[in-house]
């Protein structure tokens, strides 16, 4: 008698489903954060450019200083 | 607060707002399918509404962190006021917009958990809450993070 009692039945789980749309979400994030990055590009206000600026400008003034003086 | 913000995205705070935002936009149009697919109004056969739902739930979690991530950053390093009036002459009105903006969708977001965990007499409004909180993400993020990247 393998007759399966609807009371006792399971209740069907979605795991799978749960697993692999949370994957798509994952897979979603992966590519909007390599996209969007590779649209910006290398930092314009990135603080190593800043630094560099602020040396550059310091030279000039260093030169400008040394050749006024 | 500044210096930290500063510190945290090693300078670049402009681009990881511009990431993390455009992250969290994706992610609410991807919201939107699923609760399609968990109202029934779309129908898959490899994912079944309750599934929808399920991950609807973990993935809008998720998008609350990201936002008040992002909210904080915006906050503490531009500020509001100073958001607006530092902007470039002829950027007053984008800026004042992404200001409104940002702010109703922190008070909608906000609406929204309180309707989805405590108040539940107003769960048939969730459906536009959802629409309006995805409304406002795309306000925010054309105001601030596309005019980044699209504006140059």
């Amino acid at each position: 008698m393998s007759r399966s009692n609807p009371a006792k039945r399971k209740a069907p789980t979605y795991g799978r489903q749960v697993l692999a749309s949370l994957f798509a979400a994952v897979l979603i994030v992966a590519i909007t954060i390599f996209a969007v990055t590779a649209a910006i590009g290398p930092g314009r206000d990135a603080r190593e450019l800043r630094e560099l600026q602020e040396l550059q400008e310091e030279h000039r003034e260093d030169r400008e200083g040394n050749s006024g003086g | 607060m500044e210096d930290f913000v500063d510190g945290l995205t090693r300078g670049n705070v402009a681009q990881v707002k511009t990431v993390l935002a455009s992250v969290v936009l994706v992610l609410a149009l991807y919201q939107v399918g699923l609760m399609a697919i968990g109202y029934g109004t779309v129908r898959v056969p490899f994912l079944k509404p309750k599934a929808a739902s399920f991950t609807h739930r973990a993935v809008g979690d998720t998008i609350v962190a990201i936002t008040l991530l992002v909210a904080f950053m915006c906050i503490t390093y531009f500020e509001v006021e100073d958001g607006i009036e530092h902007a470039a002459d002829d950027e007053h009105v984008r800026a004042a917009v992404h200001v409104v903006a940002g702010s109703l969708l922190l008070a909608v977001v906000a609406l929204k958990v309180v309707v989805i965990r405590w108040w539940h007499r107003l769960e048939r409004f969730l459906p536009p809450l959802g629409l309006t909180v995805l409304a406002l993400f795309a306000i925010t993020w054309v105001t601030s993070a596309g005019d980044y990247l699209l504006g140059g």
